[in-house]
C-alpha cells in the first residue's frame, strides 16, 4: 500500500520563498472564535453547533431548534450563536433569526471534519476516499469526483490481488494483516460506492459502479477464505506454542453439561472394580441388639455415629476394621429406625456420616433400591421385626430374604 | 512363584488398591510382576500402576471396557463431576509436567467452592449423591473434619492423564484459546482505532 508523504526534503530542492498569505486573513476571526474558549465544554458546544449546521438539510433553523438538537436551553446558546455570527462563521436572517453557515465557515468546518479522522500513517487510498467524500460535500465537479472514484477503485483492485496472494501464505502475521486491511477496504469500498451512486450523473459512472459492485463481491469472498485460513494457521500456531491453557479447558468445563464432561472422560478412564461387601446379615441384628441394650435411648439418638468411611488412604485400615465400623453404623441406623418416623432415603443419604451405612444397608436389601428414582421410605413394623417400604421393590424385598432372616432371628 | 502370584492377584481383587510398600516383592521381582499382570489379564483385568503413585491398583482391562460397565458404577452425573475434580486436583500437575505430590490428597477442595463453581443444577444433596460412588471407588476422599474432598488414589491411577489432557487441549481448550486470542486481537485493534 502506498505511503503518504507530506512536505519536502532539503536534499531534493531549495526551500521556497516567503509563502503568500493572501486569503488567510479571512480565517483569522473564524479560527479565533473557535478557540477563544474558557474550557473544552465551550469548544465542544461551538463545534456541535457548526457540525449541526453543516449537516442541516432543511430551511435554516432558529435558536430554539438549534438548542433542541444540541440538547440545551436557547438562553444558554444565544450568546454563542451571536459570537459565531459576528466572527463570520454564521449568517442569519435578521428578521426571523435563522442561522446557516457562511461560505468560508462551511468549507472550514468540512475540512476540520476531514482532519479529525483517526488517521494512521500510511494509506493514501483512505485519504483519497475521504477527500472524495469531502469534495462531494462541498459540491465539487462531477468529472473530478469520477476520476477520484476511479483511483479508489483501482487501488482496491490492487488490494484484492494482495488478498488473493495472501491466501497461499503460511504466515499467520501476513494473513492477519491482509485480513485486517481487507476489512478497512470493504468499509471504504462501500463508502465510495454509496457516495458515487449518490452523486453519479455522468454516463461512465454506471460502469464504475458495476466494477465496484463486482469488486466488493470478490473481496467478500476472499475475506471469507482469508478468515478461514487465518483461523486454521492460528489454531496450528496456538497448539504448537502450547498457548492452550488449563484455564481454557476449565472455561469449557464450567459451561459444559454432565454428558459432555462424561463423554470426554470416558475413553480415558479405567473401569474400576466394584466394591463387594461380604458380611453375615445377622451381624447387623446382633450389633443392633447390643447397642439397644447398652445405650440409653436418648443417648443413642444424639450420639454421633461411629465414623464409617476411612478417609485417609495413606493409612488404610484393615478390611475387618472397616466392617466393624460398618456394623456399628448400620446397627445405629436400625435402632434409629425403631424410634423415629419414616424418613426419605435421600434425606438419610444427605447426612454424610450415614451415607456409607445407608448405601450398604440398601445394598443388603436389594440392588434395585439403589436404582429407585423416587424417595424410598423405610419403616419397621409395630414389633420392630420387619422392614417395610412404600415402593413395590421394597415390598418385594421385605417379603423376601431380609424378612426371612428377621423372623428367623 | 505361581502360588505367590495367585495370592497377590487375590489380594488385589479383594482390596482393589494396595500400598506399594506392602507389595515390595513385585517392585523388585519383575518376573513375579509380569506373572501377576498376566494372570489378571487372563481374567479381563489389568494391573494399574504409575510412577510416583504409591499404590498398586486393579481395574477392568480396557478391551472389556464398555459404557455399560462404566455406567453401572458411575452415572453421567458422577462421571461429569469426576472430570471436573480431575481438572482441579490432578490435571495441574500433568499440565505443568510436575511429579505428583508426595501426599496425593494434599490439595483439598471445599464442597462450598465446588457448589459455587460447578456448572448449574447442583445442590448440596445432589453433590453428596454424586460424590458417594466416587468415594467408594477411591477416586476422591473426604477430608476429615471438613466439608471438603481431595484426590483419591484412583484419580491418579485409573485415568490416562496424558491422553486425556491432550484431547481436552485439542478439542475443548483450543476453541476457547482461539476465542480468547481473537477477542484480545479485536480489543487491540479497537484500542488502536480509538
Amino acid at each position: 500500500m502506498g505511503q503518504l508523504k507530506f512536505g519536502f526534503s532539503s536534499s531534493d530542492q531549495e526551500p521556497p520563498g516567503l509563502p503568500d498569505l493572501s486569503g488567510f486573513d479571512a480565517f483569522y476571526n473564524l479560527l479565533r472564535a473557535l478557540v477563544s474558549v474558557q474550557d473544552m465544554a465551550n469548544y465542544h458546544e461551538r463545534l456541535r453547533i457548526l457540525l449541526l449546521l453543516a449537516r442541516w438539510q432543511d430551511d435554516p433553523p432558529d435558536v430554539n431548534t438549534v438548542a433542541r438538537f444540541i440538547g440545551t436551553e436557547p438562553e444558554a446558546i444565544a450568546g454563542t450563536l451571536g459570537l459565531l455570527r459576528s466572527s463570520g462563521w454564521l449568517v442569519d436572517d435578521r428578521d426571523v433569526r435563522r442561522y446557516s453557515l457562511s461560505a468560508h465557515g462551511r468549507i472550514l468546518i468540512t475540512f476540520l471534519q476531514f482532519l479529525a479522522q483517526p488517521w494512521a500513517e500510511g494509506d493514501e487510498t483512505t485519504v483519497s476516499a475521504e477527500l472524495y467524500n469531502t469534495a462531494e460535500k462541498l459540491g465539487l465537479r462531477q468529472d473530478l469526483l469520477a476520476a477520484q472514484f476511479a483511483n479508489v477503485l483501482s487501488s482496491l483492485e490492487e488490494h484484492a490481488r494482495q488478498m488473493d496472494t495472501a491466501l497461499t501464505s503460511e504466515s499467520v502475521d501476513i494473513v492477519s494483516k491482509v485480513l485486517q486491511y481487507s476489512r478497512q477496504d470493504m468499509r471504504l469500498a462501500h463508502r465510495a460506492l454509496e457516495l458515487r451512486e449518490k452523486g453519479a450523473t455522468l454516463p461512465e459512472a454506471y460502469g464504475q459502479v458495476q466494477r465496484m459492485h463486482g469488486l466488493i463481491s470478490h473481496m467478500m469472498n476472499l475475506a471469507g477464505q482469508l478468515e478461514t485460513r487465518y483461523k486454521r494457521l492460528l489454531t496450528r500456531d496456538l497448539l504448537a506454542q502450547g498457548a492452550v491453557t488449563l484455564g481454557d479447558i476449565m472455561a469449557w468445563a464450567r459451561a459444559a453439561s454432565d454428558a459432555e464432561l462424561a463423554e470426554s472422560l470416558h475413553p480415558h478412564i479405567h473401569v474400576p472394580l466394584k466394591q463387594v461387601w461380604a458380611f453375615p446379615e445377622t451381624a447387623i441384628l446382633d450389633a443392633g441388639a447390643d447397642l439397644a441394650g447398652r445405650l440409653p435411648r436418648a443417648a443413642t439418638r444424639t450420639r454421633p455415629p461411629a465414623p464409617v468411611a476411612h478417609d485417609n488412604f495413606q493409612s488404610m485400615p484393615d478390611i475387618d476394621d472397616i466392617k466393624q465400623q460398618l456394623f456399628r453404623a448400620q446397627a445405629l441406623l436400625l435402632e434409629h429406625l425403631h424410634f423415629t418416623d419414616p424418613l426419605p432415603l435421600d434425606r438419610w443419604v444427605d447426612q454424610a456420616v450415614w451415607e456409607t451405612a445407608v448405601v450398604h444397608f440398601a445394598a443388603a436389601l436389594d440392588p434395585e433400591l439403589r436404582r429407585a428414582s423416587e424417595p424410598v421410605y423405610l419403616t419397621l413394623d409395630a414389633e420392630g421385626k420387619q422392614v417395610k417400604g412404600a415402593s413395590a421393590a421394597i415390598a418385594a424385598v421385605t417379603q423376601g430374604e431380609l424378612s426371612r432372616i428377621l423372623h428367623h432371628e | 512363584m505361581s502360588e505367590r502370584a495367585a495370592g497377590i492377584c487375590a489380594e488385589l481383587i479383594r482390596r482393589r488398591l494396595i500400598p506399594r510398600d506392602e507389595l515390595s516383592e513385585i517392585e523388585q521381582d519383575l518376573t513375579l510382576r509380569d506373572e501377576v499382570s498376566r494372570r489378571l489379564s487372563e481374567v479381563g483385568l489389568s494391573l494399574l500402576e504409575r510412577p510416583g503413585i504409591p499404590f498398586w491398583g486393579v481395574a477392568i482391562a480396557d478391551v472389556f471396557r464398555s459404557t455399560e460397565t462404566l455406567n453401572a458404577e458411575l452415572d453421567v452425573r458422577s462421571l461429569g463431576l469426576l472430570l471436573y475434580l480431575w481438572l482441579q486436583l490432578v490435571a495441574p500437575y500433568f499440565y505443568r509436567e510436575q511429579t505428583p505430590p508426595e501426599h496425593l490428597n494434599e490439595t483439598p477442595l471445599s464442597e462450598e467452592a465446588l457448589l459455587r463453581e460447578l456448572p448449574g443444577g447442583w445442590t448440596k444433596s445432589g453433590l453428596q449423591r454424586a460424590l458417594s460412588p466416587l468415594r467408594r471407588l477411591h477416586f476422591v476422599e473426604t477430608v476429615r473434619g471438613e466439608d471438603a474432598v481431595s484426590a483419591g488414589p484412583m484419580l491418579w491411577l485409573a485415568i490416562n492423564h496424558e491422553a486425556l489432557l491432550q484431547d481436552l487441549r485439542k478439542d475443548k481448550g483450543l476453541p476457547k484459546a482461539l476465542e480468547r486470542y481473537l477477542k484480545q486481537e479485536q480489543d487491540r485493534v479497537s484500542a488502536e482505532d480509538a
